[in-house]
């Protein structure tokens, strides 16, 4: 019974290989733009703050921004110094 | 900051919207000296590739191995039957340029309530909706809680999306073969209302009032050989009308404050137009500065906000016979 069994088993592994080929494959060599990955991880671990970057002339943008913030803040104080300042007047008038 | 892959941004308060390849990024940005995430989406735009050497083929490129950041040029040993590219998407490093806030207290174009942006934005705030054009999409998402943006939905306007200008109550949408008008009056669903159709081109678009301003130049993805400025009619957004076309040198950004007109024009560079009639604009010729070689502008109130390849420059142009720089911030590279 083994006997006849193993020349089974060896034509069943013979046929095997001989009718099973390799999946043909062509490579092709050129020169071309290869990408330079970022993995998903790493892309989602480099958002940060890095330095602060030089501003040029700052001291005049600084000054500007003071300047437009005062005048602002001091548009709202004018109009209650104002209305209050009416107010005022209208009673003593 | 870094923060890979960002091409476009918006403000709505403290809280600003950036895309960083396919994830869509919230920051916190209250405290300036602590800028934090403050959420992100996942996957939720489409996969881009950085423009490589035209000279050289593209590689395959595998999604899986995470996002493209840069090319090198070198020996490629390929498996013919892998599946080539089939659908690169390119960043257009010009279309980068959005600035904006929901603030709108520009004196500049803007609707009332609606960010202030540029004429090459991307992105845009109404309300409590968040719109985001890539290509051929524009995605709606609902931004109640602002850092958790939540997508609600996805149009789609036409192939070539590129630009996006709102008002109070219509989104225009600047594609390359046209500018595609929505009604925005209810946020979260845009109602297409008319497509203006033009020449194949790369398109910024402002609008003021009832005129819509657009820009065609050529060189660019777009394709298209007009370089033109065109004033489009849009006081009835159901029936666009075009004003005038004028001739331009390579136009981009442009920005709009009273009757000034702001065009950068390649490099012919920044020019000035007195716009107040807008059947004779480039006979009106204010100023132009040759050597401010910029891609988009918006005017703040006096501050002209310019965004170039090297960087970011603020002008002062209280006069626009002699404007002045106020500062720079230059990039890296």
């Amino acid at each position: 019974m083994k006997a006849k069994i193993i020349p089974i088993v060896v034509l069943i592994a013979m046929g095997f290989f001989l009718f099973n080929s390799c999946e043909d494959s062509t490579y092709r060599i050129y020169t071309g733009n290869s990408p330079v990955y970022m993995s998903y991880d790493n892309l989602r671990k480099a958002v940060k703050v890095e330095q602060n970057a030089e501003l040029e002339n700052p001291a005049r943008s600084i000054s500007r921004t003071i300047i437009y913030s005062l005048w602002k803040n001091l548009e709202g104080y004018m109009f209650m110094i104002t209305v209050i300042l009416h107010l005022l007047l209208e009673r003593h008038l | 900051m870094n923060l890979p892959g960002v091409v476009d941004i918006s403000i709505s308060r403290y809280i600003m919207y950036a895309d960083s390849f396919v994830d869509l990024v919230v920051l916190d940005v209250q405290d300036i000296n602590n800028i934090h995430e403050a959420g992100r989406i996942k996957d939720i735009l489409p996969y881009t590739v950085p423009p490589a050497d035209n000279d050289y083929p593209l590689a395959f490129v595998d999604e899986d191995k995470g996002v493209v950041i840069d090319w090198e040029v070198e020996k490629i040993k390929e498996k013919v039957n892998q599946d080539r590219n089939p659908y690169p998407i390119f960043w257009l490093k010009a279309d980068f340029a959005a600035m904006s806030n929901s603030s709108g207290n520009s004196s500049g174009v803007s609707g009332g309530g609606v960010g202030v942006g540029g004429s090459m934005a991307r992105f845009g705030i109404k309300g409590n909706v968040l719109y985001v054009l890539d290509q051929n999409t524009l995605k709606v998402f609902d931004i109640t809680n602002k850092t958790s943006p939540v997508k609600h939905n996805d149009l789609y306007p036409g192939w070539g999306v590129e630009t996006m200008y709102l008002t109070e109550n219509t989104m225009f949408l600047g594609t390359t073969t046209g500018m595609v008008i929505f009604d925005i009056s209810i946020p979260l669903s845009p109602q297409t209302r008319k497509f203006f159709s033009h020449a194949r081109s790369c398109d910024p678009v402002i609008v003021d009032d009832t005129l819509a301003y657009i820009t065609l130049r050529t060189g660019t993805t777009c394709g298209g050989s007009t370089n033109t400025l065109s004033v489009v009619n849009v006081k009835n957004i159901n029936s666009p009308s075009l004003v005038a076309t004028y001739s331009m040198t390579n136009p981009h950004g442009l920005g709009k404050d009273g009757d000034l007109l702001f065009i950068c024009d390649g490099n012919a560079g920044l020019k000035i137009y007195d716009a107040s009639d807008p059947k004779t604009i480039t006979n009106h010729l204010v100023y132009t500065y040759p050597n401010i070689n910029t891609y988009d502008v918006i005017p703040l109130g006096n501050v002209l906000v310019l965004i170039g390849d090297d960087g970011l420059y603020q002008y002062d142009y209280s006069n626009v016979l002699s404007i002045r720089l106020i500062s720079s911030i230059l990039t890296e590279d």
